[in-house]
């Protein structure tokens, strides 16, 4: 991949096409959102752009783990369940009369909570064999399980027992404009892109999905390497979880079931930014362009149901360019 | 020398009966739950309690003998469930405008045609299964979302006729049972003794071999998918008709059971390969741990947790057993 990278294209009309085809994804989120104001000019109010991003920072952060997965080669099923039973877990902890109002410790709690779930996916992909989307499924129905337990099948709303700061995630605005949840995204993105781009630890991840073989003669342990992946991920869900819970002030069973689709659906798009190579920015780009194409469908005052013609659309149009990209940069290297 | 003899004889049987225990543990478990359930409720034993599972397990056995066909020639396709409530769903629509089995037969025709869309993205353009079948499972929940309204078909509009299919009986056994005894030993058939239902299974196991020999890998696969959709749709609209309704989010409730039943049916009979015999047994223990557990009173959440557990063991004791794994579910590196 590097050695194409550097082949610069000779004449100047290849490289306006290169640069198009390349950064299309930008292009088309951009020329998407011109389209949907001038259709509907409240669209471009400020304040929805920003809740549009700011609903997009849970698609991407839930997307993000999954990238870490994916890179690895393996795929986690269980991040709705990781969602739902998150924004669960904080909700009925924080109302235990031991752990009232320790907001920070409940929260610590649940991300540890998520590291030992990530382990255990791990444990049954590497140590027992099951190959990981099955293992995830199996785990994911177990987690929804024990989170149904949790909130005994009904819906939380507002407890008074939560302190106040339960909503401070979710619902405040800095200076009045910019979200939190906003900044989460860009604090954790800009960590994560770093960590996947710059550092040995990050690279090994996608080195091991690339090609196990070769990362064992290397001295890279493929099953360390899908050990982080899975943690990452179930970390990064727990954070998902946390924020959709504060955002909507409450927890239901159902919270997390899009996020896997959705997710993925981020993914995808953004790995047709990279040639077929999954990577953070692009999956941070795929869930914004996800999220305006919700928002702005619902705005134009579309029936529900033309929001999963839009969704399996996306999805199955992204999976097909990201095969026929990397079917392509095979070629070229041969 | 002969109690030597006959020692060495009767340890070698034994040896046979342990080696033979884990191709029949599931028939075994499945017995010892039949046993601990109607300990704890007498209930659970009754004839009609029985029947009752049998009509809902062979609706899934349904799905499970659709989904193994696709299944079984190395892809994973979650399009079935979608498949399965469109198949609910038409037929209820049909049926307002002409005769029942008319309306069946559409709705199944259409629901395999609906097969051919992701099979040609997955074959044709080798697009990963895993992640086509699902979008195209949103899609076509959608399509269904459009023809019902986004409402639940009630059997207020179409009378008993709708349900007429899972009450109804022959000395005693329900239609669905009945269908399905048919259609598993066809399928059976198919896998046992026909080409094409041998070749599903060698495109699983290595296509580039299939490719090699001169199979029309292709054309095999389609037949797959194309089965696959047919039995879905039969499967959904059995279990629609048990439960008087039909909803375009039907399959929701679906996938995770039928997944599950095709990995429990690998550790049956013939382990490590996906059968006939093992779906049969496999649809009935799935059912009767459902039925058991909400019998005894428990809430849906133990459900869920059996189910997940269920499918995790299974996984767990064909890696134990089989290195190669299935063709789906490959093991290693």
């Amino acid at each position: 991949m590097m050695i194409i990278n550097k082949i610069k294209p000779e004449k100047s009309k290849s490289k306006i096409t290169a640069n198009l085809s390349r950064f299309w994804l930008l292009y088309f989120t951009i020329l998407l959102i011109i389209i949907f104001g001038i259709l509907k000019p409240a669209f471009f109010v400020p304040r929805n752009l920003l809740n549009i991003l700011s609903s997009a920072c849970l698609t991407g952060l839930a997307g993000m783990g999954i990238t870490c997965i994916s890179a690895a080669g393996e795929i986690d099923f269980s991040i709705g369940a990781q969602v739902t039973f998150s924004a669960a877990m904080m909700g009925v902890v924080l109302k235990l009369p031991l752990f009232q109002g320790k907001y920070i410790l409940v929260l610590l709690l649940t991300l540890a909570a998520m590291v030992v779930f990530g382990l255990i996916n791990s444990f049954l992909h590497n140590k027992i064999g099951i190959p990981a989307f099955i293992a995830t499924m199996g785990s994911s129905y177990v987690l929804q399980g024990i989170a149904k337990n949790l909130l005994e099948m009904k819906t939380l709303r507002a407890d008074p027992a939560w302190p106040d700061c339960f909503t401070f995630l979710g619902q405040t605005y800095v200076g009045g404009i910019v979200p939190i949840s906003l900044i989460i995204l860009v604090v954790v993105g800009a960590a994560m892109y770093f960590y996947t781009e710059y550092t040995c630890s990050g690279r090994y991840i996608f080195a091991v999905g690339v090609n196990a073989n070769a990362c064992k003669y290397l001295g890279i342990d493929s099953k360390i390497q899908k050990r982080k992946g899975f943690i990452l991920c179930a970390v990064l869900g727990g954070v998902t979880g946390i924020l959709m819970g504060s955002m909507q002030n409450g927890a239901t069973i159902t919270l997390g079931d899009d996020m896997l689709f959705q997710a993925l659906t981020a993914l995808m798009l953004g790995a047709t930014l990279k040639k077929g190579v999954y990577n953070v920015a692009g999956t941070i780009l795929g869930a914004v362009l996800i999220t305006i194409i919700t928002f702005g469908v619902t705005m134009l005052g579309a029936p529900p149901y033309v929001r999963d013609f839009t969704k399996g659309g996306i999805l199955v149009i992204s999976v097909t360019l990201v095969t026929i990209l990397r079917s392509r940069s095979v070629k070229s290297v041969n | 020398m002969k109690s030597k003899n006959s020692r060495t004889e009767s340890k070698g049987i034994l040896d046979d009966i342990i080696k033979e225990i884990p191709r029949f543990f599931l028939l075994v478990a499945l017995l010892i739950l039949i046993v601990f359930f109607t300990c704890l409720t007498p209930s659970f034993i009754r004839i009609s309690n029985l029947m009752n599972i049998l009509r809902t397990a062979s609706a899934f056995g349904m799905l499970g003998l659709g989904f193994t066909m696709v299944q079984a020639t190395g892809d994973m396709n979650f399009t079935f469930s979608a498949q399965a409530a469109m198949g609910a769903v038409l037929t209820g629509i049909f049926m307002l405008h002409m005769p029942y089995w008319i309306s069946v037969f559409l709705a199944v025709l259409i629901c395999t045609i609906s097969g051919l869309a992701p099979a040609f993205i997955v074959i044709r353009l080798k697009v990963p299964a895993f992640i086509t079948t699902m979008g195209f499972m949103t899609i076509y929940t959608g399509v269904l979302k459009v023809l019902t309204n986004n409402t639940i078909l009630y059997k207020i509009e179409w009378g008993d006729r709708y349900t007429a299919l899972a009450r109804g009986e022959i000395a005693g056994i329900p239609y669905p049972v009945i269908i399905f005894v048919i259609a598993a030993a066809a399928v059976h058939l198919f896998f046992e003794r026909s080409k094409t239902g041998r070749y599903l299974f060698a495109i699983g196991a290595s296509k580039t071999t299939c490719k090699q020999v001169g199979i029309n890998e292709a054309k095999i696969r389609y037949i797959g998918y194309l089965l696959c959709s047919a039995l879905a749709a039969l499967g959904g609209i059995m279990y629609a008709s048990s439960l008087g309704q039909a909803s375009p989010l039907l399959g929701n409730d679906l996938t995770l059971p039928t997944i599950a039943i095709t990995m429990l049916c690998a550790t049956f009979y013939q382990t490590g390969r996906y059968n006939v015999p093992g779906i049969i047994v496999a649809s009935i223990i799935m059912i009767v741990v459902q039925n058991g557990v909400m019998g005894l009173g428990m809430e849906a959440w133990v459900k869920d947790i059996a189910v997940g557990l269920m499918l995790i063991i299974a996984v767990s004791f064909i890696a134990k057993t089989h290195k190669k794994g299935l063709p789906t579910v490959t093991f290693g590196s």
